[in-house]
């Protein structure tokens, strides 16, 4: 395969950074279910 | 700080990690399962006839069950998310070595990313933990909307609804946050990674499979907790004033609808069931204004939170059923937990809709629910269905089967006899 070096590790970093985007936002949605809030316990 | 020359002790250090991050995850699942398996196994009774369970769990051993569960399943989310850290980290790492002649600093790519990843920590922790005054003030530098507190002590709390909204607030002005912050650590990195290629350095084929599998392993929990997206959503609709009184939405009663719980045979507890009972029983605590059970027997257990206004509405409803107790229903208090009253009122086959609609109506002028109900009697299993119009909710809680007709582990106060 012939991708560009630059092409290829932008990509890469890019990849890696969706990943900590969606694992924050699940890990949130997670941790905050509505149960929690309601009633209000950890 | 000028990186020392090449060594493999970064990898090493790594791959290390790595490998205690899944062996610690695989002993989390293994504990999990077990947990669940012996829950079921000393504490239920299952009919080898039927395969159903024929002694439920009580309410404290199902919530320590849940409890138990759910801390293990979030240390679970919790180390992948470690592990997906890792893997970014590792890749940045390989892309700041391929780069440090030219003295990028691997801390102006890594503290703007472990910025993000505390932030968005703390936003689940703000949430998780007790921090309501925190959550009201929050909410209150952005937007105008009251938020109602329940005046019954002298230390206002916010209620439920508002306790949610607050949080919803905030939870939009953290990601707003750790999505600029995050932004402006990765251009850093974007630079270092194109400039990097520039020079044609190519990232190792190791770093691109750690930013895959940090992909994919954000994609998978993103996908495995769409269903806690979808309760915060329909959570924040019923919730909202601004629906109107009457409208279905309005009620706080969250539609469920749990048909395929139905009478599943005990076999798939291990696997299936008990995560969506889990999920059921969640949302039942998370009903414990008015929450009751159907099991397949007919009884109703009505969970009630002391110090609500139903709790008296919890006695009166008690009475009632022993008044209706004609060989078609009786009710008696199981006992007080720390968080419910719980009534149940046992039936049979020949229980009609009268009684439940008369424990309605007293729940109605309780002041809290604006419920109709209407019977649904499915093949195996008895189910109250509640709502107007078109909403109409479920509950069935046949998964636990017949009641435990010994005395409750909590102590019953107005137990008839």
């Amino acid at each position: 395969m012939a991708v560009s070096p630059r092409i290829h590790n932008l990509v890469h970093v890019s990849l890696a950074a969706l990943g900590i985007a969606m694992l924050v936002l699940a890990y949130v949605d997670w941790v905050d279910h509505p149960l929690t809030l309601w009633i209000g316990l950890p | 700080m000028r990186p020392r020359p090449s060594s493999g002790t970064p990898e090493r250090a790594l791959a290390a990690a790595l490998v205690g991050l899944v062996l610690g995850t695989g002993v989390l699942w293994a504990r999990l399962t077990w947990i669940r398996r012996e829950l079921i196994a000393r504490l239920a009774r299952v009919d080898p006839a039927t395969g159903y369970l024929i002694e439920e769990l009580t309410g404290e051993q199902r919530a320590l069950a849940v409890a138990r569960g759910a801390q293990h399943s979030g240390d679970a989310v919790l180390a992948w998310t470690v592990f997906a850290v890792i893997c970014m980290t590792a890749v940045l790492m390989a892309v700041w070595r391929m780069d440090r002649d030219r003295g990028i600093g691997l801390l102006r790519v890594a503290v703007p990313l472990a910025a993000l990843f505390a932030l968005g920590l703390g936003l689940g922790l703000l949430g998780h933990l007790h921090f309501q005054d925190e959550l009201a003030r929050i909410h209150q530098l952005v937007s105008t909307d009251p938020l109602e507190t329940s005046g019954e002590s002298c230390i206002p709390r916010l209620r439920p609804c508002a306790r949610v909204v607050a949080f919803e607030t905030t939870r939009k002005l953290t990601l707003i946050a750790v999505a600029c912050v995050g932004s402006i650590g990765l251009i850093p990195a974007g630079v270092v990674a194109w400039r990097s290629g520039e020079h044609g350095s190519r990232l190792g084929k190791r770093w691109s499979y750690a930013a895959v599998a940090c992909f994919v392993v954000g994609l998978v929990v993103l996908v495995l907790t769409r269903a806690h997206r979808h309760d915060r959503i329909r959570v924040l609709e019923l919730c909202d004033p601004s629906a109107k009184p009457g409208d279905v939405r309005s009620e706080p009663w969250p539609n469920l609808t749990s048909e395929e719980l139905v009478a599943v045979p005990v076999q798939r507890c291990s696997s299936k069931l008990w995560p969506a009972q889990r999920e059921q029983h969640r949302w039942t605590r998370f009903e414990l204004l008015a929450a009751y059970q159907v099991s397949m027997d007919g009884e109703l257990a009505l969970l009630i939170r002391p110090g609500s206004e139903l709790s008296a509405a919890a006695v009166t409803v008690t009475e009632l059923g022993q008044r209706s107790h004609d060989g078609v229903a009786r009710a008696r208090m199981l006992g007080s937990e720390e968080l419910v009253t719980i009534v149940a009122l046992y039936g049979d086959a020949r229980l009609t809709m009268t009684p439940l609609a008369e424990y309605f109506q007293v729940m109605r002028e309780a002041g809290s629910t604006k419920c109709s109900c209407s019977e649904r009697r499915s093949s195996r299993a008895n189910s109250i269905q509640w709502g107007r119009g078109s909403g109409v909710s479920t509950v069935l809680w046949d998964a636990f089967a017949s009641p435990t007709r010994g005395s409750p582990s909590s102590p019953s106060r107005r137990s008839p006899s």
